[in-house]
């Protein structure tokens, strides 16, 4: 009963005192936290001498100094790379394959999902089963099998180069007059049908069968019993049985849509089919189907073989800048009309088409500016080294006889922009840029893997939106895009993006399985540096801290986009 | 005013209801559904459309390569070293039991938590039945697998490879197999011989190979004919057509040039063991074909010659190609010769002529030629698979089905939740937590091996924890009459027993120094056992009185017969049962599973700590925890694993003989801890206030308000974050095969290695990719069963 004795303050000993300090809870949590502390310091510093030590005994004193050395080691694909550079230039070429990997695979992976997501919510009964299969089956398997398939079955398993996929296939091409004639028909006729009201539409049910079969007979006259028909379609090598057995697929599965969709002109629909089928054929017979056609030559621009993908090398030349003076003036005039437009709309409640004005704009610009710098005339004659003395040559002759440098190609160039389609030479490409089959590989898997988490995400993010929201915005009269755009995404990107942030820095760490692929990222790099040099310590602490800074941009950057878009509350 | 209303004066309506019309046939029913889910605008269509045909293509190119072309026998032939990698042959029933087990405790978990309906009971039939149907059936309506044999003595040349047909051929059979040799009825044509399906010797592979490759030719200059005629063709192309046109020359018919199947053929079956002659024939294209019945196992040897110079091919069934394998017992090397089709081997040197051996089809220089039928799919690849699941399936389900029932049976015994009293799940639930617990524990036990475990000592462990459940229930009957008599003989029992466990007589004997571990041991059991009884008196709430007396005579039944039966069956008692296993020989399925388990188990109560840590108020404790957090989770796992990997024999030159299998286990965890540090934090925060302050209210300290306040409803909250964690960490596991251990990925990768199946990628990958899948799968499923079944909620009393 101590609590008797208030206001009797009672001397304490020395030993109460000290007991009244040792019982007394901050005292003990300071004690603690020191105790804690050096017990974790000494772990700490254990573990270092005793590494260094180890290191130490074999002659390998941790130091940053090493990186000056000479690597030795060869990076395929590395441009300004060779094995005489230092340990930190291999490091460098390392730390921008990571970073092309982890930019492009950002970018794939939240276009794929986004699609993957939207699809997951799909009313289709058909896409939303496909793509929650093949979520699920992505979600539940390990990303390095994935790569491993990825590379090993799919990229290695494409054509070697000499035969390489090409897009699309170079040579002639003959797109049948006919063709051009059903779309300026259909969209003739869609376009005058959407301007009838409702009744007067179903009244003309029957008009829509009547061309669909019209074309569909003629085709299916021309692919069967036309001989000598163009053999590339659109260049894509789609030929023979394919093509036929594609025709018919399409033609029954174009019947029952037509059939389930609708229904309430059934008649109309069925009669103007087979009315449309009959006029097909009898044009078809009596050969007054056109057969004309019109003769492209096409040029590949993407080879893509089992040692990558090879797309087209893109130059700006000497007058790139002062076209480019026109586009940003295009861009400048967008802006201040899209901004203008805006407020115009908000003052009056008008609405004008702001962002068609805007890209208008630009692309305006863009050309006349194209006109304007190809239009300036050339040098009559250039200079040219011929047998190591420079003499001035006409640019016509020089370029014909080839003499041109390819410096002195993007100098005296009429255009902008050069566009050098990829070309072969034996082995290997003269012209074209080269994306290595690891590379590609390795984007691809983690594009597909983070985008199934992604989608998942994003499906989720939408259904966190309340359906009264939807059904408020239908009844404002909002149309399919502006409510996505206006009412749910602006919702459903608060739910989202933390845990994209999350996936974002799965991605940028998930790229480091590169290596399993002999793909130079940073870790592989690193391997190797540490493999030759032995200097395992500041290797690991090189690695980790270059991911670690990977990861505080994405983190640092997905905080900024989420602070923008969190629910302003007072 | 009040008027009376005349009955006859009432307005008369005559109201006929409309007749019903059903509804169209668009509104309702499965074209109504069709329509509202495929058809429903344009732009659906479209997208209908074009999913339908890809979506079928897929499906049919997928099924023409799985049946077609696929080569299974790199599944089927290295099912073991997928599951377990080079695990020791004679600890692998270890395995077995082990499977066996879980698929009890997962019968057991079934009546806890989910209700059983036709479906599962139905499906699990239906997959018995063609587990052992297929394969009766398929022997009884489907012919063997034909295999091609050349005869003839002209060399066959095919692009750059020549081979000369071998006069003589052995080959490995069972007793009363048929073996039938005919000449091929498709020699006629090139365009027949390129159908030919089935397996070959080298010299008819290169004949089909030869065929196709001229058929192929001469398609292809047709194309290019076809293209010159009638294509559209810029000048170069057409220059480049003539060109390979003109240069290109289309050999003639093949069947012709080696003229095949012209003349007779001489065949002759020899016993290969004994050399005697079983049958021989002189066969020609329309006769009837020699058909042999094999006395005993073993080796047989086929001569064949041909009439003249012609060359003839043989349609035979009952010859498969062998795979030669090179084992070392015993110190002695050993070629063992397996059969491809169905794993039927023998050690039995290789039949010899003349004292030469007689050469043999084998699988690294043969592949099965030309597009697979079903009936051969079957044959080859479903039919033994079937055969060897099978059995195993079978016993799995009998496992499951005996934990169903005991759990039905220990629900009917145990007394009724309040609120609840027809759930019998209910009532188990509370044990499965802890039979999964223990059985993990008791998992890798098994994979691992205990040092200096007899039977003797097994029969003692066992009993000795059954001993602490009888004297549970012995505590509960400590207020009959007899109560406290009985405690005091269980008491008395199992110090007894834990005196003999311990050795300590002998011990102390011998050297009473030496004792004081073993007298420890008596004392902790002891200390342990009385405790129980405690407890079991503090919870004999709603045990009625049979009930508390049944359970005490279980027990006891239970521990005499674990006590004395087990150094009664096994002889050699000093034995160990449990020898420890070389961590170098996990693999496969085996070693993923364990690294998963291994690492959620162990990073479980550091995970905790760290989540508690980091939200503890000491500045210091919290750094720690944030910094040790962010750093990891800042990382990929790979620097983790390199680093356990390449730094531990560093720390310490005495970690070097560490295990590279515990290494990996030991970043696992570390890595593991942090995200589950995240996790555990997410449901910590989730937990209001209120809970905390009203503990501390109750006069609880902060150790006692977080462990039996906070901490398990967090745990509760974050369940299927806990599964999507452990579920990411199984497919995680996969990183350590790039620092050099074989779980199921490096396996695939070392099986893709061995000669007789490299390049077949496709075929591991897919196996491995099914196993993942199911596995992952399964485990999200049961996450969404427990969210479900409101376990994870915060449970209402």
């Amino acid at each position: 009963m101590t609590g008797t004795r208030i206001g009797n303050r009672p001397q304490k000993s020395f030993f109460q005192n000290i007991f009244a300090l040792v019982s007394d809870l901050r005292f003990i949590q300071i004690l603690g936290q020191i105790i804690f502390l050096i017990l974790v310091v000494i772990a700490v510093t254990s573990l270092v001498s005793s590494i260094t030590g180890a290191l130490a005994s074999r002659n390998l004193t941790p130091s940053f100094t090493f990186l000056e050395n000479r690597a030795g080691f060869a990076i395929a694909g590395a441009d300004g790379y060779s094995p005489n550079d230092s340990y930190w230039a291999a490091f460098n070429v390392g730390l921008r394959n990571t970073l092309i990997v982890v930019v492009g695979g950002l970018i794939g992976a939240t276009v794929l999902g986004i699609i993957a997501g939207v699809f997951l919510l799909s009313g289709n009964w058909l896409i939303r089963t496909i793509t929650r299969f093949f979520v699920e089956i992505l979600r539940n398997t390990p990303l390095l099998l994935q790569i491993f398939a990825w590379y090993f079955i799919a990229i290695l398993a494409l054509p070697q180069l000499n035969d390489a996929l090409t897009l699309p296939n170079p040579g002639l091409v003959a797109l049948p007059l006919r063709w051009f004639v059903y779309l300026i028909v259909g969209v003739f006729v869609w376009r005058s049908l959407r301007n009838l009201r409702i009744e007067q539409r179903e009244r003309r049910a029957y008009l829509a069968p009547l061309l669909v079969g019209i074309a569909a007979a003629i085709e299916i006259g021309f692919a069967f019993f036309y001989k000598t028909s163009g053999r590339n379609l659109f260049g894509v090598g789609l030929s023979g049985g394919g093509l036929q057995l594609l025709y018919v697929t399409a033609s029954i599965l174009v019947l029952i849509a037509l059939f389930l969709t609708t229904s309430r002109q059934l008649r109309a629909i069925v009669g103007g089919l087979i009315l449309g089928l009959l006029i097909g054929a009898l044009l078809f017979f009596f050969a007054l189907a056109p057969d004309a056609a019109l003769t492209v030559e096409l040029h590949s621009f993407i080879y893509l073989s089992n040692r990558g993908l090879v797309y087209p090398e893109i130059h700006t030349t000497a007058r790139f800048a002062e076209w480019f003076l026109f586009v940003v003036i295009g861009v400048t005039v967008a802006v201040a009309l899209y901004f203008y437009l805006g407020r115009l709309t908000e003052q009056t409640g008008n609405p004008h088409p702001r962002g068609r004005y805007a890209l208008a704009s630009i692309v305006l610009f863009a050309l006349i500016g194209w006109f304007v710098v190809a239009a300036e005339p050339l040098p009559s004659a250039v200079p040219v080294e011929q047998d190591g003395a420079i003499t001035y040559v006409p640019l016509e002759d020089a370029r014909n006889q080839g003499l041109l440098t390819p410096s002195d190609e993007l100098q005296y160039s009429e255009q902008p922009v050069i566009v050098a389609l990829p070309e072969r030479a034996g082995l290997r490409f003269r012209t074209g840029t080269l994306l290595d089959q690891r590379y590609i590989a390795l984007l691809l898997a983690l594009v597909i893997y983070t985008a199934a988490f992604i989608a998942e995400i994003v499906r989720a993010g939408i259904l966190a939106v309340p359906r009264g929201q939807l059904e408020a915005s239908r009844a404002l009269g909002l149309k399919n895009g502006q409510t996505l755009y206006m009412v749910i995404l602006p919702q459903a990107l608060r739910v989202i993006i933390p845990p994209l942030g999350n996936q974002y820095l799965n991605l940028a760490k998930n790229s480091s399985l590169a290596l399993a692929i002999a793909y130079s990222d940073i870790y592989a790099v690193m391997y190797t540096v540490i493999n030759q040099s032995g200097q395992a310590v500041t290797g690991i602490l090189i690695i980790m801290i270059s991911y670690l800074i990977i990861s505080l941009i994405i983190a640092g950057g997905m905080n900024w986009i989420n602070g923008r878009f969190q629910l302003v509350t007072r | 005013m009040a008027t009376t209303l005349d009955p006859n004066d009432r307005a008369i309506v005559n109201y006929d209801e409309p007749p019903v019309k059903p509804p169209p046939m668009l509104a309702v029913g499965p074209l109504a559904w069709v329509r509202e889910n495929l058809f429903k605008s344009t732009f659906d269509t479209v997208l209908t459309i074009v999913s339908a045909v890809v979506l079928v293509s897929a499906v049919i190119g997928l099924l023409q390569w799985s049946i077609g072309s696929a080569n299974w026998f790199v599944v089927t032939g290295n099912l073991r070293l997928f599951l377990a990698g080079t695990f020791p042959a004679d600890a692998l029933w270890r395995l077995e039991w082990a499977l066996r087990i879980a698929v009890f405790l997962g019968g057991f978990t079934l009546l806890a938590y989910v209700r059983v309906g036709p479906a599962l009971v139905v499906l699990i039939g239906v997959m018995l039945l063609l587990l052992f149907a297929v394969p009766v059936v398929t022997d009884a309506t489907i012919p063997p697998v034909t295999t091609y044999l050349a005869v003839g003595s002209t060399p066959i040349v095919s692009g750059t490879v020549t081979e000369i047909p071998q006069d003589e051929l052995a080959f490995v059979a069972k007793a009363g197999e048929t073996v039938r040799v005919q000449i091929a009825n498709l020699g006629g044509s090139d365009d027949a011989l390129s159908h030919a399906a089935g397996f070959t010797d080298r010299a008819s592979a290169a004949l089909i190979n030869a065929v196709n490759n001229r058929l192929q030719t001469q398609q292809e200059m047709l194309n290019l004919q076809e293209q010159l005629d009638h294509g559209l063709l810029t000048d170069a192309q057409r220059a480049d057509f003539r060109g390979e046109v003109s240069t290109t020359d289309v050999p003639p018919a093949l069947t012709e040039t080696y003229s095949v199947n012209t003349t007779s053929v001489q065949v002759t079956l020899i016993n290969g063991t004994t050399g005697e002659t079983l049958d021989s024939a002189t066969l020609t294209a329309d006769s009837a074909p020699l058909t042999v019945t094999l006395p005993d196992d073993g080796w047989y040897v086929l001569q064949k010659t041909i009439d003249g110079d012609g060359t003839a091919l043989l349609e035979t069934t009952g010859i498969y190609p062998l795979h030669v394998r090179n084992l070392t017992r015993d110190g002695v090397q050993i070629e063992q010769y397996e059969r491809m089709i169905d794993g039927f081997n023998t050690e039995a040197p290789r039949a010899a002529i003349d004292g030469s051996t007689v050469p043999i089809i084998q699988v690294t220089d043969n592949q099965y030629q030309g597009l697979r039928s079903f009936g051969d799919y079957l044959r080859m690849f479903v039919a033994p698979f079937f055969r060897d699941l099978g059995m195993p399936f079978l016993q799995l389900v009998i496992a499951g089905v005996l934990g169903y029932y005991a759990a039905f049976g220990l629900a009917r015994v145990l007394p009724a939740v309040p609120g609840a009293p027809r759930n019998l799940g209910l009532r188990v639930r509370g044990a499965v937590t802890w039979l999964w617990l223990l059985y993990l524990i008791a998992l890798f036990l098994l994979a691992y091996g205990v040092q200096g475990l007899s039977a003797l000592g097994v029969g003692l462990l066992l009993s000795r924890f059954v001993w602490v459940g009888w004297m549970y229930f012995t505590g509960m009957n400590l207020d009959r009459v007899w109560g406290r008599p009985l405690l005091g003989l269980v008491t008395i029992l199992g110090v007894a027993q834990s005196v003999i466990a311990e050795g300590l007589l002998d011990k102390l004997s011998r050297d009473p120094a030496s004792a004081i571990g073993a007298i420890l041991g008596v004392v902790i059991w002891l200390a342990i056992g009385l405790y129980a009884a405690r407890m079991g008196r503090g919870a004999r709430g709603g045990w009625t009185d049979s009930l508390r007396l049944r359970a005490v005579i279980g027990s006891a039944v239970v521990w005499l017969i674990l006590f004395i039966v087990p150094p009664l069956l096994i002889q050699s008692t000093t034995q160990n049962v449990l020898p420890l296993t070389d961590t170098r020989r996990w693999g496969g399925f085996l070693l993923t599973a364990l690294l998963t388990i291994v690492a959620i188990l162990a990073s479980f109560p550091l995970g905790v700590l760290l989540a508690l840590g980091r939200r503890s108020s000491l500045p210091v404790v919290k750094w720690t925890c944030i910094v040790y957090i962010e750093l990891v989770r800042g990382v990929p796992l790979i620097t983790v694993l390199f680093m356990a990997q390449l730094l531990v024999p560093l720390v310490n030159p005495s970690l070097a003989e560490v295990d590279n299998v515990i290494r990996a286990m030991i970043g696992l965890t570390l890595f593991s801890a942090a995200y589950l540090a995240e996790n555990v934090r997410g449901g910590l925060q989730s937990i209001p206030g209120g809970q905390e302050e009203a503990g501390k209210a109750l006069g609880l300290s902060s150790w006692q308000v977080t462990l039996h306040i906070t901490l398990p409803q967090a745990l509760r909250a974050v369940i299927p974050a806990l599964v999507g964690q452990a579920i990411a960490l199984f497919k995680d596991t996969s990183l350590v095969s790039l620092v050099g251990l074989i779980d199921l990925l490096g396996e695939s990768n070392t099986v893709i290695a061995q000669p007789e199946y490299i390049g077949l990628r496709s075929e591991t990958y897919v196996f491995i990719g099914v196993i993942y899948f199911v596995v992952s799968y399964l485990m999200a499923w049961i996450s969404r069963r427990i969210e479900a079944s409101g376990s994870g909620a915060a449970r209402r009393v």
